[in-house]
């Protein structure tokens, strides 16, 4: 209904295929952007570049509304295009969590030496874990922040469910070597 | 703690940021723009196709074959020339305006309205000069005139070439002398504003004083220029009289 008042303002005519397409997108944003943009921003510098990456990727799934089949999968296929752009821009990376200020806002009041270790602690995981191939590194983000499923990320990595296991241990095991020999 | 555990704990960290409010509109304006540069692209490509099969279809119909091989007529060759140029002219009119546009704004940004309307201006001048150059080379050949087809072609190509240079080249010179355009107006208009404040005009700033000057220097320049260029056409068939 938005989208049909701000056509109406704008004086455009859109088909009918237009606008079915656009309350597509509509419906799927409402249901995804919150954890689209968070997803984006684990892998970039800031929160526009986040929000770029997602309109881009919005923009991209109402021209391939038409070819997507099962309407389940577009979760699936908005969030492999979110990982997409964001590999495709080469951002810094993981790396940019642990430098935003205010990283300690949404934390109760705590020892300033409790406080230190937490945020070293996530900066350590981060750095290695921006060590990790692309493939495992997005395994472990959609398994470990995202909470989905092995049949999830592989259809959201165009994968098989064992190829996402494969992808989850190798990353953990390199994680794991990598904190210990920081550590 | 587990490494699961930490990992997932440095992984939400992510949960501090939400969408911009208007992020939904930004999305939705975007699809938009996107949209209608898609449309537009696609309008081009055809209408580019669709002069490629008129041609085609035109060159099939008006090319003969004869003693010489293939031939065409003098006068449908040319009437080939003039249609093309003057859909040339008429494509990039606005285009070249949408382009120019915020570029003038710049440059006459003192008074917008007077970019607005040297635009304009610049647009007759853009017509004038350009439908000249058509028509000064507008020879449709005696009557019956036959041309050999390939050599017609070629000669065509080399004066699409040469409009279209000519084209560019006006364009680059405009471009390089609006800016100098700009400061002499920008700096008169800073003058008369100033004289109309009287007492009540602010301080002037540095930059201002030195667009000023810079604009007292070129038009001086400009004066001399002319005055050697006048002095020489005039002087020279004198000086050439005495030595010759």
């Amino acid at each position: 209904m938005f989208w049909l008042a701000v056509v109406a303002a704008e004086k455009s005519v859109w088909t009918s295929e237009e606008l079915e397409r656009r309350a597509f997108v509509e419906n799927l944003y409402h249901q995804q952007a919150v954890a689209l943009v968070r997803l984006a921003r684990i892998f970039t510098d800031d929160r526009s570049g986040a929000e770029d990456i997602v309109q881009e990727a919005f923009i991209k799934l109402y021209h391939a509304a038409g070819r997507i089949n099962d309407p389940k999968k577009s979760a699936a296929y908005i969030r492999s295009i979110v990982l997409n752009l964001a590999r495709d821009q080469n951002r810094r990376g993981l790396m940019s969590l642990r430098h935003q200020d205010g990283l300690l806002d949404r934390h109760p009041v705590e020892k300033p030496d409790e406080q230190v270790v937490r945020t070293e602690s996530q900066a350590e995981v981060l750095e290695a874990l921006d060590t990790l191939s692309p493939r495992q590194r997005d395994c472990l983000v959609l398994r470990f922040y995202m909470d989905l499923s092995e049949r999830d990320i592989a259809d959201t990595l165009s994968i098989s469910p064992n190829s996402v296991k494969t992808h989850c241990q190798r990353g953990m095991k390199a994680l794991a070597e990598r904190l210990e020999v920081v550590a | 703690m587990t490494l699961e555990e930490r990992l997932t704990e440095a992984l939400h960290e992510a949960d501090r940021f939400d969408p911009s409010p208007d992020l939904f509109a930004r999305v939705g304006r975007s699809i938009t723009e996107d949209l209608t540069h898609r449309k537009r692209l696609l309008r081009i490509n055809l209408s580019i196709l669709l002069g490629t099969v008129l041609s085609l279809g035109y060159f099939a119909v008006a090319v003969t074959s004869g003693p010489r091989g293939a031939t065409i007529a003098a006068w449908e060759i040319k009437l080939f020339e003039v249609a093309i140029l003057g859909i040339l002219i008429i494509v990039l009119a606005p285009n070249i305006r949408r382009f120019a546009r915020s570029y003038v704004a710049d440059i006459f940004h003192l008074s917008p309205e007077t970019g607005d309307r040297f635009l304009a201006v610049l647009d007759v001048a853009y017509y004038l000069v350009f439908i000249g150059l058509i028509l000064i080379d507008s020879d449709f050949g005696p009557p019956g005139a036959e041309l050999v087809f390939g050599a017609a072609l070629a000669d065509t190509a080399s004066k699409f070439g040469f409009f279209l240079l000519a084209m560019g080249l006006l364009h680059a010179v405009n471009i390089v002398a609006m800016p100098f355009i700009g400061l002499i107006f920008n700096s008169v208009t800073r003058l008369a504003l100033r004289q109309e404040a009287g007492n009540a005009a602010p301080s002037e700033t540095l930059r201002a004083r030195s667009a000023d000057r810079n604009a007292r220097a070129i038009v001086i320049a400009l004066i001399v220029v002319v005055l050697a260029l006048a002095l020489t056409m005039l002087m020279g068939p004198v000086v050439g009289g005495i030595l010759g």
